[in-house]
């Protein structure tokens, strides 16, 4: 299974090690430094999976995943990784098909098996 | 596989670098691949023109080199002989990377007239510009590493910290200790992959919990305990002995512990010391191959360490729950001494508290105000002239003042315990009355604490089928039937409902309740 997931956060250390940990596990990377950087990787990238970060500059993460989905490029599974888990992320979460929070600290292992997890009921589904 | 992506990783050179390495090395006329150290993946930097004597492409000629890899032992080799004899190309060879990686890639150069077969040197600009490359690129690839590396640790930190915060949550729990300790060990587990985690604690504790085991995958096998408790036992005499900070093995297929895993293990046990003292052990297991580290030996000793904290906080909290209970029955002895018509009223009105405010549904916090509540009722009558208590006529006017004042008394008694704040309001307010007409406040309805509206209903309950020196117990049905007269005047009539629903089992159990000795109660607040 070609398994691509896309990384979109401002901070270089929460992209590289989330990278390395997905890598290890046989899954296709790419990273994007904020929102528009990832707007721009994702309709050719086609990732099943998207993992960012809510405030970064730019383009923030709420943005991102409105403006994917307007244009039909939100990857089926989204996880929002964030410190703030006030009422108006929860909302706007709440509005896209598809998109899990996650608070901060994360554990790149948690993501990493969000990310098989999610992904193999996505392909018994299909199959 | 994990190499290969360590070496692909290594040789994500920054674009402006490979830019610059592309310019220069076309103009010097030269190619340029990376190798990996079997030669299985290789990373083309530049490529010249097609060789002018042999018609090779240097593409060719790369793949060539690549299968005759023995030239990647060696630093400075020459061109394969049937290839060196018509091709005028020289190149040079030049190991790079970190070899304490065990995995340092090789770059490869062809160029015309580098060098020479005789290793002379046959152009001073190619020359200096392979030395230069290769020292960036040595540099640059151990700068890869060192990132991977990093990257890796910074990995482990991330788990530490997301452990930690998830479990400082879970461990500022007091009141359920087993509970938490499962939590604790349960998270461990996942983040180490591991495939067991378990406590022990060398003597029974305070608290009577002993033991606790997360497995993956939540399986439960009750009759491997004393495998695992001998184990423990085991580790913890080992640990105390050398007064090392951790006991790591590896248990054979032999083990117990193996045979009820089903596979080798590694296992690492950490002391769990509380008040200073050894009290046990923590212990991790995980499948052989995979020897537990200094940083997790030293994750699972700051575990250890909170969960020695969270012993002791149980134990201090369930000493101040044995403190308050004692206490109280103290207080309550205290009521009961001073009448000895009423002997056992204040328990047997907790009990018929409890029985109605469970038939109410009444939340946790509001039984716990109603149990202490119900218990310390009367508490006020301490300190009143047992000549007036104990008055077998009936009271003139002014005792009548004195006896009414004890909700008030028990209130000031109680109020200042944090803990009782709840069941005092309920002991001032257990002579209210529905209708308002009441003592000591004349609160009517829904103003009065339910506590105290129950409070108020087994007190009268219980007086009617009690023994009085001037009358016999009536029967519980009797009680029933006189509350309800005053439901909705003095009573609540939700209280006489659920007084109601509760007949038949009050009926069968009268001879608890009216045989006047003492029923202790095991209500746990």
């Amino acid at each position: 299974m070609n398994l691509r997931v896309l990384i979109c956060d401002d901070h270089s250390h929460v992209r590289r090690v989330l990278q390395l940990k997905l890598e290890q596990a046989g899954i296709e990377v790419r990273v994007a430094s904020d929102g528009s950087e990832a707007l721009e990787i994702a309709p050719a990238f086609a990732p099943q999976v998207l993992i960012t970060d809510i405030t970064m500059p730019v383009l923030g993460g709420a943005e991102l995943c409105r403006k994917l989905h307007a244009s039909g490029h939100l990857p089926p599974h989204v996880l929002v990784v964030t410190s703030r888990t006030d009422a108006a992320a929860r909302a706007w979460v709440a509005e896209l098909p598809g998109v899990t929070l996650l608070e901060k600290p994360l554990s790149p292992k948690q993501v990493r098996d969000w990310v098989l997890e999610k992904t193999d009921s996505c392909t018994e589904v299909r199959e | 596989m994990k190499q290969t992506a360590a070496f692909r990783r290594a040789l994500q050179l920054p674009p402006s670098v490979r830019e610059l390495v592309r310019h220069a090395a076309e103009s010097l006329g030269i190619s340029l691949e990376i190798w990996d150290t079997g030669g299985r993946a290789s990373e083309r930097l530049a490529l010249g023109p097609a060789c002018e004597g042999c018609e090779e492409s240097q593409s060719k000629l790369f793949d060539r080199c690549r299968k005759r890899r023995s030239y990647l032992s060696r630093s400075e080799v020459e061109l394969p002989k049937e290839l060196s004899e018509k091709c005028p190309l020289k190149f040079r060879l030049a190991r790079l990377g970190a070899p304490a990686h065990g995995s340092a890639p090789t770059l490869f150069a062809f160029g015309y007239g580098a060098v020479g077969t005789d290793g002379v040197e046959q152009d001073g600009r190619v020359m200096s510009f392979l030395r230069d490359l290769e020292r960036l690129l040595q540099e640059t690839t151990e700068m890869q590493y060192e990132l991977h590396e990093m990257t890796d640790e910074l990995s482990t930190r991330y788990e530490e910290i997301n452990l930690l915060y998830s479990l400082s949550g879970k461990l500022s729990r007091v009141d359920d200790l087993p509970t938490t300790v499962l939590n604790v060990l349960a998270e461990w587990r996942r983040v180490l992959d591991g495939s067991c985690a378990f406590l022990w604690l060398r003597d029974r504790s305070r608290i009577e919990f002993s033991f606790a085991r997360a497995e993956l995958g939540g399986v439960q096998r009750h009759d491997t305990r004393p495998v695992w408790e001998h184990f423990a036992k085991r580790a913890a005499d080992t640990l105390e002995r050398s007064g090392e900070e951790a006991w790591i093995e590896h248990l054979g297929p032999q083990h117990p512990i193996s045979h009820i895993l089903g596979c080798d293990s590694d296992c690492v046990a950490v002391p769990l010391v509380a008040d200073g003292s050894l009290r046990g052990v923590v212990c991790g297991l995980r499948g052989a191959g995979s020897e537990f580290g200094t940083p997790e030996v030293r994750l699972l000793r700051s575990l250890a360490a909170q969960l020695g904290l969270a012993l002791l906080n149980a134990e201090l909290y369930d000493d101040l729950k044995k403190f308050l209970t004692n206490t109280v029955k103290t207080l309550v002895s205290a009521i009961d001494a001073k009448d000895s018509y009423t002997c056992g009223h204040s328990e047997r009105v907790n009990i018929v508290s409890m029985l109605l405010g469970n038939e109410m549904n009444l939340e946790l916090a509001e039984l716990e105000a109603l149990y202490w509540g119900s218990l310390l009722h009367d508490v006020g009558k301490i300190g009143m002239p047992e000549s007036i208590l104990n008055k077998p006529t009936a009271l003139d006017a002014a005792e009548i003042e004195i006896v009414k004042q004890h909700p008030s008394r028990g209130w000031e008694m109680l109020h200042a315990i944090e803990r009782l704040q709840r069941a005092a309001l309920g002991v001032r307010l257990h002579h209210e009355r529905w209708d308002g007409k009441g003592y000591p406040l004349g609160l009517a309805a829904e103003e009065i604490p339910v506590i105290a509206r129950i409070i108020a209903v087994a007190d009268t309950f219980d007086a009617i089928i009690s023994n009085r020196s001037y009358r016999k117990g009536r029967s519980a049905a009797k009680a029933l039937e006189i509350i309800a007269a005053e439901s909705g005047t003095q009573f609540d009539p939700g209280v006489v409902e659920a007084l109601r629903r509760l007949l038949p089992l009050l009926d069968k159990h009268q001879w608890i309740l009216m045989s006047g000795t003492k029923v202790s109660t095991n209500y746990d607040s």
